[in-house]
């Protein structure tokens, strides 16, 4: 089921991931899970897709980068699962009055997470890599094998639902 | 637009992952942006943070256990040189013939869903479609590939168990049950695949009209391999919504 081998020091493997990308990946899935214990799951989920095929995940361009998008997906995914979702989102509105015009402004990735579930799986993964990872269109895009036309247009709909001006 | 790099690209600079030019504008950058330096020191505490909170033998136990179920690395389906002739005649073949064994539970009963796991992959043995009512015995090498139809339903997920208790997601999306398309076609799940091991193994793919947790099937299908007591050809339903169809399959 796993691959491994004599040269593959499974160990040593683990403790990379854990030592250099434990703190980021996790960091995303208790963002989006908002529960340590469930984000602990989601991480050692992404961890274990990482490590099944260790060695594609190394020649990854970018390893973070991929761990991010598996995790910000898993993580979108145990939510759109849930039928807690939607009272989840219940405070929506008065995260938008609070973001706003409240006393209290939220920060635009609390923002940008309550409004999740008002959107389709791809519109959130592209509203959390541009607003939270704050990469580039263009990046998003070739992340999300889109075109930037229409990541832009994603975003514009987000944009335009969750009451933001486009920037 | 901020002139400061993103956040992502912070965290890659910090894992050592930027090189060359890209990597030193971001250290010059650095050199003269206290916010830039405090949002990198940031991006250290979060990681002296997670280490507080969960150990490195933590991590390392929770990620084997979850490896575990990372369903196996699909091997290609063994369509040999007529291909697409091949193709063609599972589509025609393979609906009148099968019957497929339903378990339904709900109140509601969809019409027309079924499930068919089409048997080949090797030179020796012809392609073959399990039986829902006996047990399908497998040659070496054999894989397995899973077709559907769908009826009234838009969800499905499957997974198998075997004489150990391990239950192994097969289809799934990130925790949860794939997204299908409402329909009386047969359409097959992408790759096919190979139970490694001896013994027997009872797959089981429900159908459901909203999406299920795969955790919760797995923890449904072992409350069931409990119930039968280890005996996988007593197995009964799982206590998940759905219609469900299990074969049991013998791995040489």
């Amino acid at each position: 089921m796993i691959e491994g081998g004599r040269s593959f020091d499974r160990r040593a493997a683990l403790h990379e991931l854990y030592s250099k990308y434990g703190g980021s990946v996790y960091g995303r899935c208790h963002y989006l899970l908002k529960d340590r214990s469930r984000a602990e799951d989601a991480m050692q989920d992404v961890f274990a897709k990482a490590m099944s095929s260790y060695s594609d995940f190394r020649a990854e361009a970018s390893p973070l980068t991929w761990l991010m998008k598996i995790a910000t997906h898993h993580c979108l995914n145990v939510l759109r699962g849930e039928r807690s979702w939607r009272k989840a989102f219940e405070g929506i509105q008065q995260a938008k009055a609070e973001a706003h015009h409240g006393p209290h402004v939220l920060e635009i990735r609390e923002v940008v997470r309550n409004l999740l579930s008002r959107f389709d799986l791809e519109t959130q993964a592209a509203a959390i890599h541009y607003h939270v990872d704050e990469m580039t269109l263009e990046e998003v895009a070739a992340l999300l094998k889109r075109s930037v036309p229409t990541v832009r247009k994603r975003l514009q709909h987000f944009a335009k639902e969750s009451g933001q001006e486009w920037k | 637009m901020t002139l400061h790099p993103g956040e992502l690209k912070l965290r890659r600079l910090r894992v050592g992952e930027l090189e060359g030019i890209e990597a030193r504008e971001l250290e010059g950058h650095l050199e003269h942006c206290s916010h830039c330096r405090t949002r990198i020191k940031s991006l250290e505490q979060e990681q002296a943070q997670f280490e507080r909170e969960i150990s490195f033998d933590r991590f390392s136990a929770g990620v084997e256990r979850a490896a575990k179920s990372v369903k196996p690395r699909p091997a290609r389906w063994f369509i040999p040189a007529m291909g697409m002739a091949a193709a063609v005649l599972v589509a025609i073949v393979a609906r009148p013939v099968i019957q497929s064994q339903s378990m339904q539970s709900g109140t509601r009963v969809k019409g027309g869903a079924s499930v068919t796991l089409r048997i080949g992959g090797t030179a020796s043995s012809s392609q073959r479609v399990a039986s829902p009512q006996a047990l399908e015995p497998l040659i070496a090498g054999e894989r397995v590939r899973i077709g559907y139809q769908a009826g009234a339903h838009r969800y499905l997920v499957a997974i198998s168990i075997d004489e150990r208790r391990m239950v192994t997601e097969l289809y799934g999306q990130s925790g949860s049950s794939l997204e299908v398309s409402p329909g009386d076609d047969t359409r097959y799940l992408p790759e096919s695949l190979e139970f490694t091991g001896t013994g027997l193994e009872r797959v089981i793919v429900v159908l459901s009209d909203e999406p299920l947790e795969t955790a919760r099937v797995k923890q449904a299908a072992e409350a069931a391999f409990d119930t039968a007591k280890g005996d996988l050809r007593q197995l009964t339903k799982l206590d998940v919504p759905g219609e469900q169809f299990h074969r049991l399959l013998l791995k040489p």
